[in-house]
């Protein structure tokens, strides 16, 4: 496995259907381009992001549920933005509070937001858009 | 023995017996100047009585101390004790009360009046309006006060302690007479320009005193010896007599002059006396016809007093009806007065209407049919006004026995106008009964018509009632209405959590769905190729692990980092690519640990798809438990919000169970609990309540909403459901807000918030309150720093 393949997407979500289901469908998609792996919240993260950082695995992108017991996911997201500016950030929220995304968009430059339930291919769709963007 | 030692004692009483005897008795006698009887001179007691004592003394070995005084002093020493005899002493009845005298006098003595040299005093009668002086406490004075008083005489007497004194005062003229007795007042008249009256009184017995119950003894012995001594012409006591008396009786002719005069002076007591009593009688005579006098005077004073200031008229009148005699209050009544009455006759002044009832009286009366007659009539007065009068007449004699009439006539002017006034109101009462009766009846035909007015009324007020109770039935129907508002309310704010709570499971079912549409087509494609390649020990080891991997139960877990590396590590030792994804996919297949098992997979080609082909049928599996559970999850919020939503069109109440209740309002609330506030459950099951469910749960949703504002979403929520004496009580905790004590009365008021506008309706307690009234249950709330609870009671 080249070096430049060691590449990982994170999840975090405080529910462990919404984890497994997310897992499967990034690993169904993307099969050996990433390492999925995840947390059930923002304290497991951090603690994620160190392990694949230490193995030598690129964290590229970052999908955060919005509530969620212990630190928040627009809290997560600030922190990851200070000290990963580069992980690009996609939040999934059941709750549709229009006003605070559009905080957390200004704060840190969030474009994705993907509201649960989400579609077939929505979130692959955003990833591989991504994925090309960051090629180029 | 002891007859012996009696013997002795007697003899030695006896002894001393004898030697008291024989010891000189002393006797301590009073002694005050009355010579030549008593007297004290130049410190030696002297005088007849003296010698007497002395020698009755002497014989009787006593020992005689004199203590000198005035008579006044000596009767008073006698009667404390300060001396034990008084020689020298009168006897009187009252006296004998005090003091005990002996029964034999020594001597006669009288008292005797003095008056100045040259006065006319001479009898008794003489002595009025004059001052006598007298000896103080002397049986003379005392004497003469009386003789004084039973003649009537009025005299001054002035006291004095000493005869000498007494006489003094006469020959200085302070007091124009004095009282002396016959004995003393020869030795001391010589003295004073004085001379003797013939007024003489009280001849007393002069003898010896004792106290009265004292020395007994010493009086008998006294006795004894004056007997003696009297009875003997030649005794001490003649010699002595003679030698203190015959200054002034040398001779017997004066001692007969003496006898004379005795004699001479009981005639003239005797005639005194009788003298006296014939005053007396007479004295007494006159004072009953004084008195008789006094009384008759009286008893006419009185009569008069009674006629004239009676307070009724009286008059004699006579049988012509003239008026003979009349009171002052009758003059009152009729305006005359007494001369002008006197001359008019009851006639001339009766009203004429009552004048012939009168008349039949009196003629009634003067032919003795009748004793007495009362009558009401009208006098004609002198202004010629008319007054009314009570007349009451009876008849009797006078001193010629001529008959006459006796009028009491009593004023009942008043009497009569208030009869009149009484009369007045009685027909103007009846006047007035008729009147109010006619108005009674006119009022009475109005009642009627108001009455048909009320009836119309009332039947006006049964429609207002019937459109009253229709208003009050839409009431009800509001009311209700505002219940299903208020919980439209509520579920607008939970909608977003319960959205958010049915999203989750939708987004991992949709997701599973998808995902497993795509695995199932890429198994069976790959499980066709693979197997035309692989050896048959990996076709063993794939069921082999396929057969494991579906019997794992599918249970989430955190990726357990130290073993994951170890196995890139052995697989990396193999030389296989991809070995991360690899490690990866057999910890997600969850035999990761069946190192044995799976590792002979890769001393072929084809290892890796073969992990993954398992992966991928065991990914299928998963995807279809987790959209069980997520479509669970899902089921479970959505039956919360029907239960929520239900309602009931029945009007019966069902059984309820409060703990499932509680559960289903807490599923609704999960999203907004979940994050930050712990929820405490302290459930106990309870008896099952007959209640509008839906109106209940409405009350533990605003209820536990309100909780969770007070906490801002923070803190502990906590539930106790228990049973108590066949209640089910529920309290619902939270350590958020106070509330105030200035809005505890106000928090069950309809429309009372304190939240923003918009943010609440005010009607979530009041709704709470009146669902629990309606099902007859009690709420309570008890608000402090560290909980606020509200209780209530099914």
């Amino acid at each position: 496995m080249e070096e430049l393949d060691k590449r990982a997407i994170i999840c975090v979500d405080d529910e462990a259907i919404i984890l497994l289901s997310l897992k499967q469908e990034l690993k169904t998609h993307f099969r050996d381009k990433f390492l999925v792996e995840t947390a059930l919240n923002a304290d497991v993260a951090f603690k994620v992001i160190e392990k694949l950082e230490k193995s030598g695995f690129k964290i590229i992108i970052i999908i955060s549920d919005w509530l969620m017991p212990g630190m928040r996911g627009d809290e997560f997201l600030i922190k990851i933005n200070e000290k990963y500016p580069e992980i690009i950030e996609i939040l999934i929220t059941g709750q549709a509070d229009e006003q605070s995304i559009k905080n957390l968009i200004e704060k840190i430059n969030l474009q994705h937001v993907i509201r649960k339930p989400w579609y077939p291919n929505e979130i692959i769709n955003i990833i591989e858009k991504l994925l090309s963007k960051v090629v180029e | 023995m002891i007859s012996k030692i009696t013997k002795y004692s007697i003899f030695f009483i006896f002894c001393l017996n004898f030697f008291a005897f024989s010891e000189e008795k002393i006797i301590i006698s009073g002694i005050y100047n009355f010579s030549p009887l008593v007297f004290y001179e130049k410190g030696e007691a002297k005088g007849l009585f003296v010698d007497i004592l002395n020698y009755i003394a002497k014989k009787e070995n006593w020992k005689v101390q004199y203590k000198f005084g005035t008579w006044a002093e000596c009767y008073e020493n006698l009667q404390n004790n300060e001396i034990q005899i008084l020689p020298c002493i009168a006897y009187s009845d009252e006296r004998a009360k005090i003091f005990d005298f002996t029964n034999e006098y020594l001597f006669l003595d009288w008292g005797l009046i003095y008056r100045k040299k040259g006065s006319e005093i001479s009898n008794i009668f003489e002595l009025s309006n004059k001052k006598i002086s007298a000896l103080k406490g002397s049986i003379y004075t005392k004497d003469l006060k009386n003789i004084l008083e039973q003649f009537g005489i009025n005299a001054t007497i002035i006291e004095k302690s000493e005869y000498k004194e007494v006489l003094d005062s006469i020959s200085k003229g302070e007091t124009e007479a004095g009282v002396c007795t016959n004995v003393y007042g020869s030795i001391l008249e010589s003295d004073y320009a004085v001379e003797r009256t013939e007024i003489i009184f009280a001849p007393t017995k002069i003898r010896f005193a004792v106290k009265k119950d004292t020395n007994s003894e010493l009086l008998t012995t006294l006795d004894k010896y004056f007997a003696s001594l009297k009875h003997n012409q030649n005794s001490i006591y003649y010699e002595k007599y003679r030698e203190w008396l015959e200054i002034k009786t040398t001779s017997k002719i004066y001692q007969w002059l003496t006898w004379a005069f005795i004699v001479l002076l009981i005639v003239s007591l005797i005639l005194s006396i009788f003298v006296l009593m014939l005053r007396l009688i007479v004295k007494q005579r006159t004072k009953a016809l004084a008195e008789a006098n006094k009384f008759l005077k009286e008893s006419e004073q009185k009569f008069r007093d009674t006629f004239e200031q009676a307070a009724v008229g009286l008059a004699h009148v006579g049988i012509d009806g003239k008026w003979l005699r009349v009171n002052q209050k009758l003059c009152d009544i009729v305006g005359y007065s007494k001369e002008e009455l006197l001359k008019l006759t009851f006639q001339d002044i009766t009203y004429k209407d009552d004048l012939e009832i009168d008349l039949e009286f009196v003629n009634k009366m003067l032919q003795d049919e009748i004793e007495t007659y009362t009558l009401e009539k009208r006098y004609i007065r002198k202004d010629r006004s008319i007054v009314w009068i009570n007349l009451t007449v009876s008849m009797t004699f006078d001193d010629t026995n001529k008959r006459y009439f006796i009028a009491v006539i009593e004023d009942i002017s008043d009497r009569k106008k208030a009869e009149f006034e009484i009369k007045e109101l009685n027909e103007d009462l009846e006047e007035k009964v008729i009147e109010r009766t006619s108005e009674l009846e006119i009022t009475n035909e109005e009642l009627e018509a108001t009455n048909e007015e009320l009836i119309a009324s009332n039947e006006e007020l049964i429609f207002t009632n019937d459109s009253l109770e229709k208003t009050l039935k839409e009431l009800k129907e509001t009311q209700e209405y505002l219940i299903e508002s208020e919980k439209m309310v509520a579920l607008g704010q939970l909608i977003a959590g319960i959205a958010h709570e049915i999203n989750t499971p939708l987004g991992a079912i949709i997701s599973s769905n998808n995902n497993q549409n795509i695995v199932l087509n890429d198994v069976i494609n790959k499980l066709s190729n693979i197997f035309l390649y692989i050896t048959d020990k990996q076709k063993t080891i794939f069921f082999d692990l396929l057969e494991k991997s579906l019997k794992i139960k599918y249970n989430f877990s955190e990726t357990n980092w130290e073993y994951k590396n170890i196995l890139i590590e052995k697989l990396d030792s193999f030389n296989i690519k991809n070995s991360m994804i690899i490690a990866d996919n057999i910890c997600d297949i969850g035999i990761e640990f069946d190192v044995e098992t799976y590792l002979p997979l890769f001393e072929n080609k084809y290892g890796e798809e073969i992990i993954q082909l398992i992966y991928e049928i065991v990914s299928s599996k998963k995807a279809n438990k987790i959209i069980e559970e997520a479509s669970n999850k899902a089921k479970k919020v959505i039956d919360a919000l029907k239960i929520y939503l239900y309602k009931d069109l029945k009007e019966n109440k069902i059984e309820y169970d409060v703990v499932s209740g509680m559960e289903t309002v807490l599923t609704l609330f999960y999203n907004k609990t979940k994050h930050g506030v712990e929820v405490i459950r302290n459930f106990n099951t309870v008896k099952k309540i007959l209640c509008y469910p839906d109106k209940i749960n409405q009350v533990w949703i605003n209820i536990i909403n309100n909780a969770l504002q007070a906490m801002d979403y923070k803190g502990t929520l906590e539930i106790n459901i228990y049973e108590k004496d066949s209640h089910v009580f529920v309290e619902i905790s939270n350590n958020g807000q106070v509330i105030s004590n200035d809005i505890k009365d106000k928090i069950f008021q309809p429309f009372f918030t304190t939240k923003k506008q918009g943010e609440g309706t005010g009607l979530g307690l009041n709704i709470v309150k009146r669902v629990v009234d309606e099902h007859n249950g009690d709420i309570e709330f008890n608000s402090t720093k560290e909980k606020t609870t509200f209780k209530v009671i099914l």
